[in-house]
């Protein structure tokens, strides 16, 4: 691992602040907040060589003599870092407004695992928070860096999958709302515009019960192998409504799709419980890296989608 | 289920009771719980460790490696490089074309025309910032024309194989030692026959041949190598390096760049750890030309990446084993083949391939044996001493075979052990006679630590128990010394080469000299290890320093002491044998109340003396071994003995293994300090944990190492760690030994992954024949035996 790159640092103290600097700097512009993915990523980047054509205006008249010139540079360089941690008012609060939950992006995960209010009605997004990492990074990691970095391992992607949370965001053309399903695009990718950042996000807590189970080699300090994350609205013993969230399995977390139609309108038997694990099973489009074969991902997503149905009702 | 609290209640209990009124020796110091002199500059953060070394103009480097396996090199060209503004140097083999290494000097410091590996070096650059020499490595232009790779060692002996060293026969090598078979890509066949193995073979009621592998693992020291080097006029090169083996560093630097041993000096740095990894020269080698080029200090540290590729490995090992056993479990016979995977450059591996061939049986008398042991060159990055030197790979095949016999006959496995073990006084594989033999204390303690507190079952999961036993060799016949000075104002320097790399050795040789000097260990400091000023000593490897250092350090102190009697019988004027000595004090017989110090018997009034014991040690009658039998003399100076038990919970939907509890009870000989002995026993257990589920090292089919960084090379964490429980064998201190003291260090890994994967049989019936012990290997064997059923 190398030393950071040398950047330029920012700490806008309001968001008009950094969304002009957002614009300034365009594509060379990144937001910073716990910085436990970017200055990792940073420090870790290999060098590469890039080839650059130096043609500026003047020489671009006579094409030939357009130089290249060989500049090795970081493949995930930092140019102008832009703290928002000194933003105010500051962008950290959990807030609760009758049955609406709203996260500010900064919340570090401890901060998520816990408030009163996220155990009580998000059980599942607690755990969550509480499980990534270790204790140090859940310290200054956040919920908003976890979604803007959209790997598709994150911790808390597929459970806010599954608990139907809305992204808001901020940008110099004004503020808007995502819904999380529109929200991850590929592996690394999102919706957000350039010069866009996550404001919060927002939750509903509409009585439904919820579970989070990852499976990983080590107890902690392990990316997640497999993530499953039920949320089921439930009449008595039959469910009305149910979302299952799977991390780790495609090129960004997904719904479980047949297996949230089989359990609507269902006495959540165990048998019933084992065929809608079966069919999660099947939603999901794994790879073989060395962490897992897909065959082996797929029958963990089984038999995680099994426990944390039962979890969820227990 | 046992908690934590009460684990810490009996550690307590046995503190207070354990090491009274037995055989082992307890004294004033030695056998006491006597805090690490090297804690309080540790936890406090103040011990310099390598990289902490600056020197004033100080350059950084950085290593451009191959990305071919196998490869002719047609073109390397460093100009981009070396114009870039700040670089200052750049070296290749074109230049530094020596050769260098341990026991086999096969090693290249650079490549010279072929690269050997994925991460071989071909160029090093040293420039005023760590970023524009990062920059200058990407400016350096190589074009490979590839050779046919070989990454399988079982490949690579065959004849038609493509050949890493060709020039294998002109290479120097440690004669009668080693035996490589220059035109093949074995660089040492070690050979061990002992009765007649075909015979037995007919005697026997049963046989039973399994085989197994290991994987390549790393040894993930905490603190990466780093050294900084600076060569003085006239070609003087002076080093500062995290090393286990200072003199060993010292010799390779000299191989390979033809420098005499008296203008190298190696000074000794904190150690963060080192396992074998920091046993010879790697980081250290790759820096000297940048050096010798620049006439700059060079600083080179590694990343993790490079620890991975550039340091060592243990070497992968596939081994098969054969054993003929009567019914009532006594083995008759017993024919090994371990092959092992030594990477690019074998020339510590080539050792293992012998120890670890002739311990490969384990601890048990066994009639007739035949053994091959081999040492292969694969293109993969180079294998080398792992703590265990072989022990821990060979007992997860051999110690999972006696479990799968005494299962089939119907005993317990622990009789099945006991049955076989080897006894005082009984000759060993390799013909020597043992003393010190513990090992059936250590059965005992090791079954009644299980049995007294069995865990409880887990709702859901499977739960099993298992054991394994294993005996470790030493060196034979290398050297120590120390030397012990008495300062002016009574306090002692004591010098010896022993690296303190966490171990505690530094507390143990402090401790033998306070015994013998009756002086509190604090009145004594130690001086870390520089081949200019502390005597010579071969290694900080082999689990040999307590014994072999140790002994150099005793024998100092008494050569000191004697010193003392003599200087005082002179002040006192009275005959040597009135000289009373205790406390730290000399008086003549019946006055006490005249009492002088160390400091004022030898440098006070008239005739001042100073004081300069010294002690050397080595074994006598070791020796090597017979090229066609493997018989010998006296191999190992000593043979240390130890066994573990393992609890493990299996869950069968996922094939998770929980690691609940270990306990382990070692034959150590005379415990000198029973916390720092605990010490030891738990961290081999982390360390063998990871070996047993988590670590293996993954190649893809280019042999580009895919998991050179800890996001996906899992060690253990705390978390992961399971209860542990420790005890230590009381009746068998060694007559050699100083205080009847042995060694530990890698008998403590030795059973660990043995008895993890025994257990995981015992709760769910699956035995895999590959390590690591991983959730999805545990799950598809599963599987399979539903399908069978
Ligand atoms: C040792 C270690 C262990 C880890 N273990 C896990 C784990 O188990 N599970 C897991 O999911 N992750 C893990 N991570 C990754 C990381 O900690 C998480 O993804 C974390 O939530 C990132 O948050 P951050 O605040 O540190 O983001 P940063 O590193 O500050 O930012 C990450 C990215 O998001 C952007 N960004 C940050 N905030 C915003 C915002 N409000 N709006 C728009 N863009 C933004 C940044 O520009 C950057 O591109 C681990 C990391 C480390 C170092």
């Amino acid at each position: 691992m190398n030393k950071l790159s040398e950047f330029d640092y920012y700490e806008p103290a309001t968001l008009a602040e950094a969304y002009d600097l957002l614009e300034k700097f365009g594509t060379e512009a990144k937001v910073l907040a716990g910085g436990t993915d970017m200055l990792v990523m940073n420090k870790k980047s290999a060098f590469a060589k890039v080839e650059k054509s130096d043609c500026n205006v003047h020489n671009r008249l006579i094409a030939d003599t357009c130089a290249t010139t060989t500049e090795v540079k970081r493949v995930y360089d930092l140019k102008n870092v832009i703290n928002l941690k000194k933003i105010k008012p500051i962008l950290n609060e959990i807030a609760v407004k009758g049955d609406k939950l709203t996260i500010g992006a900064l919340a570090t995960m401890t901060q998520i695992n816990l408030n009163e209010s996220v155990k009580k009605h998000f059980p599942a997004l607690a755990a969550a928070a509480g499980r990534m990492g270790s204790p140090l990074v859940r310290n200054i990691a956040t919920m908003g860096g976890n979604v803007a970095n959209s790997s598709p391992a994150g911790e808390t992607l597929f459970v806010l999958l599954a608990l139907e949370a809305k992204v808001l965001v901020g940008g110099k053309a004004g503020n808007r709302t995502i819904d999380i399903n529109d929200f991850f695009v590929h592996v690394g990718k999102n919706s957000l515009k350039p010069g866009e950042i996550i404001l919060a996000f927002e939750l509903e807590s509409t009585g439904s019960c919820n579970a989070y189970k990852r499976f990983s080699p080590r107890h902690s300090m392990d990316l997640v192998v497999v993530g499953v994350c039920a949320n089921l609205w439930m009449d008595g013993k039959v469910c009305k409504k149910a979302n299952i969230g799977l991390g780790a399995v495609a090129i960004t977390p997904i719904h479980a799709v047949s297996a949230e139609k089989y359990l609507v309108g269902k006495e959540l038997t165990d048998d019933v419980i084992k065929e809608a694990a079966k069919l999660a099973a099947g939603d999901a489009k794994p790879i073989s890296d060395i962490r897992a074969s897909a065959e082996y991902r797929t029958h963990l997503v089984e038999v995680l989608t099994k426990r944390t149905i039962k979890e969820a009702l227990a | 289920m046992i908690t934590n609290k009460q684990i810490l209640k009996i550690l307590d209990e046995k503190q207070d009771t354990f090491y009274k009124g037995k055989q082992n020796y307890v004294g004033k110091y030695v056998g006491q719980r006597v805090p690490r002199v090297d804690a309080y500059e540790k936890v406090t953060g103040r011990l310099k460790f390598g990289a902490d070394v600056e020197l004033p103009n100080q350059l950084i480097s950085r290593l451009k490696r191959s990305t071919h396996a196998h490869a002719k090199i047609t073109r390397l060209d460093t100009s981009k490089a070396e114009a870039l503004p700040g670089v200052v140097t750049v070296a290749t083999g074109k230049e530094f074309n020596g050769l260098t290494g341990c026991y086999l000097n096969d090693s290249h410091v650079y490549a010279i025309d072929r690269v050997l590996w994925v991460g071989d070096i071909v160029a090093a650059v040293a420039a005023e910032t760590a970023e524009i020499a990062e920059k200058a490595v990407e400016l350096i232009e190589i074009e490979y024309e590839d050779m046919t790779p070989v990454f399988d060692a079982i490949e690579a002996m065959k004849p038609d194989a493509p050949l890493l060293h060709p020039n294998l026969g002109s290479y120097k090598w440690l004669k009668g030692f080693l035996f490589p078979k220059p035109g093949t890509n074995i660089a040492n066949h070690f050979k061990l026959r002992k009765g007649d193995v075909e015979k037995g073979f007919a005697e026997a009621d049963y046989i039973f041949e399994d085989t197994l592998s290991v994987p390549m693992v790393q040894h993930t020291p905490m603190e990466s190598h780093a050294c900084v080097v600076q060569v003085e006029a006239g070609n003087q090169v002076e080093m500062w390096a995290c090393t286990q083996g200072p003199f060993l560093v010292r010799q390779m630097i000299s191989d390979a760049f033809n420098i005499p041993l008296n203008k190298i000096r190696v000074h000794t740095t904190g150690v963060g750890g080192g396992f074998g990894a920091k046993l010879i020269a790697k980081n250290e080698l790759y820096a000297i030309p940048l050096a010798l080029k620049s006439h700059r200090p060079v600083k080179m540290a590694f990343n993790r990446s490079e620890e991975f590729l550039n340091t060592f490995v243990r070497q992968g090992l596939i081994m098969k084993m054969k054993t003929g056993v009567k019914k009532n479990g006594k083995m008759v016979a017993r024919k090994i083949e371990c092959i092992w995977d030594g990477g690019a450059f074998c020339d510590y591996g080539v050792s293992i391939a012998r120890s670890g061939g002739y311990a490969s049986a384990g601890p048990y008398d066994v009639e007739n044996l035949w053994i091959d042991s081999y040492c292969v060159y694969t293109n993969k990055p180079s294998g080398g001493a792992y703590r265990g030197f072989g022990v821990p790979e060979a007992a997860t095949v051999e110690e999972q075979q006696i479990d799968m016999i005494a299962e089939r006959l119907g005993i317990p496995a622990t009789e099945m052990r006991r049955i076989n073990f080897y006894h005082e006084g009984d000759t060993h594989a390799t013909g020597m006679k043992l003393h010190s033999v513990g090992c059936e204390e250590c059965l005992d303690k090791v079954t009644t630590m299980l049995e007294k507190t069995p865990l409880k079952p887990k709702e859901g999961k499977l739960y099993g128990a298992g054991q394994a036993h294993v005996h470790k060799f030493t060196a034979h016949t290398v050297a120590a010394s120390a030397v012990l000075k008495i300062n002016e104002d009574n306090s002692i320097l004591l010098y010896h080469a022993v690296s303190e790399i966490g171990q505690g050795s530094q507390t143990v040789m402090q401790q033998i000299v306070s015994e013998v000097l009756d002086v509190p260990i604090d009145q004594i400091q130690s001086v870390k290890a520089d081949t200019h000023f502390t005597p010579y000593a071969w290694q900080t490897a082999a689990s040999k320093a307590t014994f072999f250092d140790g002994n150099a350090c005793k024998y100092a102190a008494e050569n000191a002491k004697k010193q003392l009697i003599e200087l005082a019988a002179i002040r006192f004027d009275v005959p040597q044998e009135d000289v009373e000595f205790g406390g730290g004090k000399l008086w003549p017989k019946g006055k006490p109340e005249s009492a002088q110090n160390f400091a004022q018997v030898s440098m006070g009034g008239s005739f001042p003396k100073a004081v300069f014991g010294h002690g050397i040690f080595t074994v006598e009658d070791g020796s090597g071994l017979d090229e066609q039998t493997g018989q010998g003399n006296r191999c190992s100076a000593f043979w240390m003995f130890g066994g573990q038990g393992a609890e493990v919970y299996v869950d069968t939907e996922t094939g998770e293994v929980e690691l609940a509890r270990m306990v382990a009870c070692h034959d150590v000989g005379t415990v000198i300090n029973p916390t720092t002995a605990e010490g030891q026993l738990e961290g081999s257990v982390a360390q063998g944990l990871g070996i047993a589920m988590f670590e293996e090292m993954h190649f893809d089919e280019k042999g580009k190492l895919l998991n050179d960084s800890f996001t996906d090379y899992h060690l253990p964490t705390t978390l992961d760690m399971p209860l542990i429980e420790t005890d230590f064998a009381v009746n068998s201190p060694h007559k050699e030994g100083p205080y009847g003291a042995k060694g530990m260090g890698e008998p403590a890994l030795g059973p660990t992954a043995a008895a993890i994967a025994n257990a995981v049989y015992n709760a769910c019936g699956v035995r895999l024949f590959a390590l690591p012990l991983t959730s999805e290997r545990v799950w598809k064997a599963l599987k399979d035996k539903e399908v069978q059923k």
